[in-house]
């Protein structure tokens, strides 16, 4: 979860399974040490996960490909016995579509995406994978954010957050208003106040 | 995190989410659309704001930083006049300022002794330049004047014009024309003052509330000219100039330095150039009174003590400077000593010559003109320089009697207490720091061929080409500005470093300004050690910026 702007660091997991196999974690991390590691902390590389959604449907996913999301990374090395991750925030139909994400992008990781965009045609910015990817309705285009959010997938997050800016980009305040059906709740003096200010930051 | 049954809108996305999209919007037109949404987007802009505001301030200082000139970018479609696709804006030592989201460029002058006195905006949204048709009446065309913002005007003041190539040792012409662009009226007003600064170019001036503080430059006297640290004010609402009361220590007089607005009541000057082969090397601090117009009140300088003399460029005039929040950005070529990395020349001539130049309270300039290593000729100052045995070189503000200029002097020159006494062998007092200088360096070029000699007998793979120098590359310089006021201190600190390999190439006389989170140079010419060949592009505008790879 990003819970602050400033926070884009090592994510941090509110409410999620306590991190008390801490010293387990680090040594699995290495690879070159496996051999060390025999018998039950085995791990064969074709596990599948299965991902329940809010509708308490499950999808199966190869476990490394989940591992994209830091959230589930988390589930699944706080109990490696448990094989179903629930997800009651993000619905069946984005879930779907957070798997094809990561699916498609587990061997395929997406370039940084330049800041600010150079342009608000998502096909000049990303690869047509992903400019497609995010050719949906607005709702939807929310809800990934906020899976992307919520699973901790920054990749995704990346992309989606960026599709939004390219559909800010250009438009005027109204037009902006009217695109994502935001009351505008600045009086008239508040607005011209708003309007005339010059400076960009507060000078230091 | 509270869950909706139906559909989620923008307005679920936790604060810290909008603004990580804000910060992919262009930070200047659309950040500006952004606040006016609502409160909430307001806010989320005003973070977003301050978060690119201090990346910048920290990438510049701790670097790395990098550049682009702005043919990367696909835009919206860029607005352009039908005659800009003529028109070339390629020239140096012209003005600009910053004007909400756009930069302004009037005037300057080419190689080829063409000087405009064109208007130029640059949409720093789109990234698109626009030759700009003005009406009213067109100052002359010049270069080297200074140009500010008040309000929705720019105001112009000072140039000069490049002499015709023929017939020879014709003099250029110093103007003392004022003139205010209205932007919003598009019009051009030409104001004369009975009272006001004479014909001066490569001055400075600075904006304090409604006051404009003229500071220096090549001041037209009678038949010739001449440096001086005149400081003149305009009183822009009464349409008044004055000139100051100011203490007894000044600076000696100089052209082609950079003036720094601390704030509505301190001033930085930094360097410049005093005369042929007198660069200057100090930094001064000009404290205005409270009440800036009061008549009786004393303006005071302060020579500040510099540390960090490792980091510092060569020289400082005719480069680019800029201030970026407590720090003063500076763009030199990068020192060849630095590539070594001992103590630089600079710094230890700076050092042993201060001690003999404490007592005039001013560091010695033909001192400062042996910083340059002797082997290389200073470029000549852009305007022609005065000519020595030139008579009428009245102290500027004490009315001192002209000076006997058969006299050789060994000491310094510069102010004491008020006088003005220019030297006239300027390289007098500097021949024994120039032989130095010299020594030096033939020790350094012995000890580099014999360390060279040393590393490709022991066969060291990969061991660096010593006699590779990095001959063109733009080097950013920053001075800090925090212990200026509490100490009287300035301190040099290591420039960032460019990101990637590619570097730009050096310029002279470009102007740097500060934009939304980034740097914008214009124009300017290349160094004479530029060794770059004349196809290579180069482009009118660069954008020096903090690479945002992933969040902040």
């Amino acid at each position: 979860l990003i819970s602050s702007f400033d926070d884009f660091g090592p994510p941090v997991h509110l409410n999620i399974l306590p991190r008390a196999f801490d010293s387990l974690e680090m040594s699995e991390e290495s690879k070159s040490s496996k051999e060390e590691i025999k018998g039950l902390d085995d791990e064969p590389d074709e596990i599948q996960l299965k991902l329940k959604s809010q509708e308490s449907e499950t999808y199966p996913i190869d476990k490394n490909i989940a591992m994209m999301s830091e959230l589930i990374k988390t589930m699944w090395e706080g109990d490696k016995e448990e094989h179903e991750i629930p997800l009651p925030n993000v619905k069946s139909s984005i879930l779907k579509k957070v798997m094809d994400f990561m699916k498609y992008h587990h061997t395929n990781p997406p370039k940084e995406i330049e800041k600010p965009l150079k342009s608000a045609n998502m096909h000049e910015v990303v690869s047509e994978w992903d400019a497609n990817f995010v050719e949906v309705d607005q709702e939807t285009l929310f809800e990934l954010i906020l899976a992307a959010n919520y699973m901790d997938i920054k990749a995704l997050l990346d992309l989606t957050c960026a599709k939004v800016a390219s559909m800010i980009k250009g438009k005027s305040p109204e037009e902006i208003r009217k695109r994502f059906n935001i009351q505008n709740d600045f009086t008239p003096e508040e607005e011209e106040a708003v309007r005339a200010e010059n400076k960009w930051a507060e000078e230091s | 995190l509270p869950r909706f049954t139906e559909m989620a809108s923008i307005n679920d996305l936790p604060d810290s989410i909008l603004e990580f999209i804000l910060y992919h919007v262009s930070p200047y037109r659309d950040i500006k659309s952004c606040s006016l949404v609502c409160s909430r987007w307001h806010e989320c802009c005003r973070h977003v704001k301050e978060k690119i505001t201090q990346l910048f301030v920290d990438a510049i200082v701790t670097g790395p930083v990098c550049f682009s000139s702005s043919s990367n970018c696909t835009t919206d479609p860029p607005v352009l006049s039908s005659s800009s696709t003529t028109s070339n804006m390629s020239r140096f030592s012209h003005c600009a300022c910053m004007h909400g989201s756009s930069m302004y460029v009037f005037g300057g002058c080419t190689l080829t002794h063409t000087t405009f006195n064109d208007l130029w905006k640059i949409n720093l949204t789109s990234r698109s330049r626009e030759r700009v048709v003005t009406t009213g009446s067109y100052p002359t065309p010049k270069s080297h004047a200074v140009m500010i913002v008040w309000n929705d005007s720019l105001l112009l003041f000072g140039g000069w014009s490049t002499p015709y190539v023929y017939p020879l040792h014709q003099q250029g012409i110093l103007f003392d024309e004022f003139h205010r662009y209205d932007i919003k009226l598009n019009t051009w007003t030409s104001f004369v003052y009975s009272d006001g600064p004479p014909a001066t170019a490569g001055h400075s001036a600075t904006l304090h509330g409604d006051v404009v503080v003229i500071f220096g430059g090549l001041q037209k006297r009678g038949d010739s000219s001449g440096s001086t640290n005149d400081i003149y004010c305009l009183d822009i609402i009464n349409e008044a100039w004055f000139r100051p009361r100011i203490s007894e220590i000044i600076p000696a007089p100089r052209y082609g330095h950079s003036q720094i607005k601390l704030d509505d009541r301190h001033v930085i000057i930094i360097s410049g150039c005093g005369g042929y082969n007198q660069l200057h090397n100090d930094i001064w601090l000009l404290t205005i009174p409270e009440n800036i117009c009061a008549p009786r009140e004393v303006w005071t300088w302060k020579l500040l003590t510099i540390e960090g003399t490792n980091f510092m460029p060569k020289q400082v005039w005719c480069n680019p400077t800029c201030r970026v929040a407590d720090n003063v950005v500076v763009l030199a070529r990068r020192n060849e000593s630095e590539s070594e990395g001992r103590m630089g020349l600079a710094q230890m001539l700076f050092r042993s010559g201060r001690q003999n130049s404490q007592r005039f309270g001013v560091p010695s300039a033909p001192l400062a003109a042996a910083v340059r290593p002797a082997v290389e000729q200073p470029p000549p100052p852009p305007p022609p320089p005065p000519e020595p045995v030139r008579t009428n070189f009245a102290g500027s503000s004490s009315g001192q009697s002209t000076p006997s200029f058969s006299k050789y002097r060994e000491e310094s020159p510069g102010h004491v207490a008020g006088h003005h006494r220019p030297s006239v062998r300027p390289n007098a007092s500097s021949n024994r720091e120039r032989r130095l200088s010299m020594l030096s360096k033939y020790e350094d070029r012995l000890r580099a061929a014999m360390l060279k000699e040393q590393i490709s007998k022991s066969g060291v793979v990969g061991a660096p080409r010593l006699d590779q120098k990095p001959a063109c590359s733009q080097a950013v310089y920053v001075l800090q500005l925090q212990k200026v006021l509490s100490d009287g201190i300035v301190t040099w600190v290591p420039g960032p470093s460019w990101q990637g390999s590619v570097v730009p190439h050096p310029r002279l006389l470009c102007s740097l300004m500060l934009g939304h989170g980034e740097l914008v140079l214009c124009g300017g010419k290349r160094t004479e050690e530029c060794d770059c060949s004349a196809a290579e592009p180069w482009p009118p505008i660069l954008y020096i910026y903090a690479p945002r790879i992933g969040p902040p």
